[in-house]
């Protein structure tokens, strides 16, 4: 059996047709797009086509369309709808609304100003709505955004983006959506203000994401940017982000068939886990849920060695406590839903997984979790 | 003069029967520790049994939690130590 691998939320083979995106434009599109000779035109023009892939898909125009490292844009997008709110008629809003359960770039990006408001979850990671709509509608509150992802992407759980955007909208508060693991797999509701979304999820560059600005939004540009042409200055080269496109576009260009497929393995993975696996906390919505997403905790495990002893049979999973035990904290997702922090396992499947992949993960997954569990002397 | 409700909230927890001491593990470890003490029980017939877990890792004030959850034991008790090296649960286990 070739190599499993299902930890495709944290980087995944790049989708065909961005493979030949690049192999097609990497002669031509290394030039500094914004110097107004030949070769920067060159550039330019590739990278506008690019924008215009990801505009197409998303319905705004390519003006609104731009590409940034991953570790910046989350701060980018909510420095930026700040200043146009501050710029605009609110000049003393300065507080951000968010779930307790955002990525930690962007619990970051708005820790930065005034008093971030953070909402919890329930045990399946969706916001609690009642109480972000309190906030929404609470008009002492200095609210310059509300700020929530499209759907957990660590337990899989689709936030009510829905009913979150009609309240938003009652009020007139911009909204930014985090579709990270969620943009190409789901679909995501319109009417929020910018959005943000890692390439990774659709198979596209790891660490490159997009900022996409809607029409109806009032985005002040930043001053050090006049004379750009799109509303954000892109901050990532041109190949990577006609990589991030070109993927974003072949992804979507096999929905819905893709996702359904996805969902079946998923739920075959859930329902096995469930069945044949005992002492363990399957996480998440078990149905309004990421198709490519299974996260749960096995008990008295740990989940390092777990993903060890997976990895030496073939199987590459992600493992939520391995990044907890780098920090030193258990993650803050699955402390906020009041579940078993220890033994956490992420599967996140790739855009070309494939059924017999998946039942070698369940042939292997039952003895690998018993051998972990007689080394602990449980 | 002590209301009855500030008598109720300072009242220490049950003498424990069994005490671990988890102080330095990193999780699962203390979890796994309370495991195998409910493994042992398993076997043996026993009344209700106040178990006491000293542990300083941050993981387990939602683990062990989540223990008590997923085994039908009962929290009664989550403390700060007193020193400030960690907490102390007090958890009771029923026979089954």
């Amino acid at each position: 059996m070739s190599r499993c691998y299902f930890d495709a939320l944290s980087g995944q083979p790049l989708a065909d047709q961005a493979l030949a995106a690049v192999s097609g434009f990497i002669f031509q599109a290394w030039a500094d797009p914004e110097q107004p000779h030949h070769e920067g035109a060159q550039a330019s023009q590739i990278l506008e086509a690019a924008r215009q892939t990801v505009a197409v898909r998303l319905g705004v125009s390519s003006r609104a369309v731009s590409f940034h490292p991953s570790n910046v844009v989350a701060e980018l997008a909510v420095n930026g709808i700040l200043r146009s709110v501050q710029g605009g008629s609110h000049p003393n809003r300065n507080s951000v609304l968010t779930s307790r359960v955002e990525r930690d770039d962007i619990l970051r990006a708005t820790s930065a100003f005034g008093t971030p408001i953070r909402v919890g979850v329930d045990s399946n990671a969706r916001v609690n709505v009642s109480q972000l709509r309190d906030a929404i509608d609470d008009s002492a509150l200095p609210l310059a955004l509300v700020a929530l992802q499209a759907a957990n992407a660590e337990v899989g759980t689709i936030q009510p983006l829905a009913e979150v955007l009609r309240y938003t909208a009652a009020v007139n508060l911009p909204l930014l959506v985090d579709a990270t693991g969620a943009l190409g797999l789901i679909e995501i509701e319109g009417g929020w203000s910018a959005l943000i979304a890692d390439a990774a999820t659709w198979a596209g560059p790891r660490g490159v994401s997009v900022l996409v600005i809607n029409p109806s939004f009032r985005w002040q540009q930043d001053p050090r940017e006049r004379g750009v042409t799109a509303l954000v200055r892109d901050t990532v080269d041109v190949l990577n982000s006609t990589a991030a496109a070109a993927a974003l576009d072949s992804t979507m260009a096999r929905q819905p068939a893709l996702s359904d497929s996805l969902k079946r393995f998923t739920t075959q993975i859930r329902q096995f886990v469930g069945d044949q696996i005992a002492d363990i906390d399957v996480l998440g919505d078990p149905d309004n849920r990421l198709p490519h997403v299974v996260t749960f905790s096995v008990l008295y495990a740990d989940g390092e060695r777990l993903a060890r002893e997976l990895d030496a049979v073939g199987v590459a999973i992600g493992s939520g406590s391995a990044c907890a035990a780098r920090a030193g904290l258990p993650s803050h997702v699955l402390v906020e839903m009041g579940a078993l922090t220890h033994g956490n396992v992420r599967l996140s499947l790739p855009v070309n997984v494939t059924q017999s992949q998946v039942e070698y993960l369940m042939s292997v997954l039952p003895k690998a979790i018993n051998q972990v569990r007689a080394d602990a002397g449980v | 003069m002590t209301n009855d409700q500030s008598i109720e909230a300072q009242m220490p927890p049950p003498i424990p029967d069994i005490t671990i001491d988890e102080r330095g593990s990193r999780c699962p470890v203390p979890v796994i520790a309370l495991g195998r003490v409910l493994r042992k029980l398993a076997h043996e017939d026993h009344r209700s049994v106040v178990m006491e877990l000293l542990a300083d890792d941050p993981a387990t004030r939602s683990d062990v939690p989540a223990w008590c959850r997923m085994q039908q034991a009962n929290l009664i008790a989550v403390q700060e130590l007193p020193d400030g090296t960690g907490w102390r649960f007090t958890v009771i286990v029923s026979p089954r």
